[in-house]
């Protein structure tokens, strides 16, 4: 069990990496846009009618993107855990979190379903590249794909937790 | 009763520590779900890309950028120099340089948490080293943060922008005057602290020392006016100015050799899980927005509210009472995010101004970030001054107390904050 714990830890650094240079390149594409689109400004030696579409496009992905990187990393925003150390016993408070896990999980599977049959059920193209839009979208599957693993191992991680009746089982 | 019911869900979510992103989005599935309307669920993802994809926020990840790397950039010593010069001799001391660094650092950041976790850590170092009580510094420092997103440029005024289309360069220009109000009203409440609480003062800098620090902040100093003057005069819009704002803060770390290449990455990928932390928070928001409209919530609220007579007066002081309340236990872009689809249809009913209830909303939840259990600026200063939340909080008090008088100033006399964007673009049309 230990060697597997091992194995899925260097498998989050190598993905969040992989997250890393894709979110990076993302954000040097938008801002090489923007900074093209103030400079053609003011002198116009290109049109720039395609930019509101490939920015749109850069940034849904990064959004998405930098939100299963933080998934990954177990970073996202929240109130803070301040209800669980008030539960009496380490086994109540682990069943909490592995609640609070399942609820993660049910909100991103929906969301997983839904955007890839949007994604594969699309097909409107886009108005500058006449690409389909199915490529603008699916940067949320993808991602959403990502999420719902990670919540299933969160949970598998409070469950071993919770049979061991050991609090200190880390889950990211 | 639905309404109560729906707010009743999310809080109790927000509270059992659920992500705010899933808590939002969760509680809109719940009641679509829970009333036989599942087949909207298949708008989510639609809902949720396109309210993350808009230009306006676009800005979000260059302004929290702007501030890492000013912060990493040896930007902030600079600032911190010239403002010791300027006011370290006045009763109140260092607490007085915390402030005024604050306003200015607040000409180029856009994020209270950043200043909080950047500005505020020099500051606060300075202050102990000085002989203040780590309590009493901590506080000065998560309440001087809190100017950072009222002085433009400010994210809170980029998304309340991007939910309400009012004009973000409008909202920039009427950040200006309560900003510098609030900074003055807390460099009061120090003054007044300063002797009970026995803060130390610096001796009276000379006119060289104050030249030198200036020449030393110089170009820092200079981003305000690039930022608002390129937007204001058309040069660029808000969400340019923040790639132009992020650009300049890296080439002054690199000009001062305080910022190396082998970090950009490490700073790069920092501000954008910050920066996609919060969109995907707006893009679940987006769905339970739309929800909140589907459900006619505004409608039956407007309703409520003519029912019983409320005036415009009220009306404000319920939206005082209401955002204080949320303070205490949600992230301030996470109140705007829920109320202001509601708000936003009410404002007009009752002639609210919109930009000046931009400037009131964001004031409002610069208290939240002083409001326990759940307070940014309150967190971020605890992460290094380690005091304790509670006595942390109690010490912000007075300051907060300050910030209340010109949230309620600002709330009831619209031309404090209107006066400079009028002046500049123009009467609203």
């Amino acid at each position: 069990m230990t060697a597997v714990l091992a194995l899925l830890s260097r498998f989050d650094r190598a993905l969040l990496a992989v997250l890393e240079v894709i979110c990076i390149a993302l954000f040097a594409a938008i801002t090489g846009i923007l900074t093209l689109n103030i400079v053609v400004r003011f002198f116009p030696v290109m049109s720039m009618h395609w930019f509101d579409e490939i920015l749109e496009m850069l940034y849904g992905a990064l959004v998405f993107y930098g939100a299963a990187a933080v998934w990954v990393a177990h970073e996202h925003f929240s109130v803070g855990d301040w209800l669980s150390k008030r539960l009496p016993g380490k086994r109540s408070r682990l069943v909490y979190r592995f609640l609070v896990e399942a609820c993660s999980l049910v909100f991103i599977a929906i969301f997983f379903k839904y955007s890839l049959d949007l994604t594969l059920g699309t097909t409107e193209m886009t108005t500058a590249f006449a690409m389909p839009k199915s490529w603008l979208y699916a940067c949320m599957p993808i991602t959403g794909a990502i999420m719902v693993i990670y919540s299933v191992k969160n949970m598998l991680l409070e469950l071993r937790a919770i049979v061991r009746d050991d609090d200190t089982v880390p889950t990211s | 009763m639905l309404t109560l019911a729906i707010f009743g869900v999310l809080l109790a979510l927000l509270i059992l520590d659920v992500p705010i992103a899933v808590a939002i989005g969760l509680t809109a599935v719940i009641f679509f779900v829970g009333q036989g309307q599942a087949a909207f669920l298949a708008l989510l993802p639609q809902r949720m890309y396109f309210g993350t994809t808009g230009f306006t926020l676009l800005a979000i990840p260059f302004f929290i950028l702007a501030g890492n790397l000013m912060n990493t950039g040896g930007v902030t010593h600079r600032i911190f120099r010239f403002a010791r010069a300027l006011v370290g001799h006045i009763a109140g001391g260092l607490g007085q340089v915390a402030v005024v660094s604050s306003m200015i650092f607040s000409g180029m950041s856009g994020s209270a948490v950043a200043d909080a976790a950047g500005l505020g850590q020099i500051q606060h170092k300075a202050m102990v080293e000085a002989g203040y009580r780590p309590k009493i510094s901590a506080a000065i420092v998560a309440s001087a943060s809190t100017i950072g997103p009222v002085i433009p440029p400010s994210i809170p005024f980029v998304l309340y922008g991007a939910i309400t289309s009012v004009s973000v360069a409008r909202l920039f220009l009427a950040g200006a005057i309560p900003g510098v109000t609030m900074g003055i009203a807390m460099m009061i409440a120090i003054a007044f602290m300063a002797g009970p609480r026995g803060l130390p003062k610096d001796e009276k800098a000379n006119l060289t020392e104050i030249w030198e620090s200036f020449k030393a902040a110089f170009w820092p100093l200079m981003a305000p006016f690039l930022i608002i003057g390129g937007i204001t005069t058309g040069f660029f819009t808000a969400t340019e100015a923040s790639v132009i704002a992020s650009l300049y803060a890296g080439v002054l770390g690199f000009a001062y050799r305080d910022l190396k290449l082998a970090d950009l990455p490490r700073i790069l990928f920092a501000s954008l899980k910050q920066s996609c932390g919060l969109m995907f928070i707006i893009a679940t928001a987006n769905f339970f927005g739309w929800f909140t409209i589907f459900e006619r919530i505004p409608d039956a609220l407007i309703m409520q509210l003519t029912a019983l007579g409320t005036n415009q007066t009220q009306f404000l002081w319920i939206v005082i009472g209401v955002v204080l309340v949320l303070g205490c236990f949600l992230e301030g872009n996470a109140i705007f995010l829920i109320t202001l689809p509601i708000f936003m249809k009410i404002c007009p009913l009752f002639d609210v101004d919109m930009i000046n209830f931009g400037v009131v909303m964001t004031l409002l939840i610069m208290i939240g970030n002083l409001t326990p259990p759940v307070g940014m600026c309150l967190f971020a200063v605890e992460s290094f001054a380690r005091t304790g939340i509670w006595v942390l909080a109690l010490e912000c008090l007075p300051y907060l107390v300050a910030i209340l008088v010109v949230t309620i100033l600002c709330a009831f006399v619209p031309d404090i904050a209107l006066w400079l964007p009028n002046l500049v673009m123009g009467p609203m049309p």
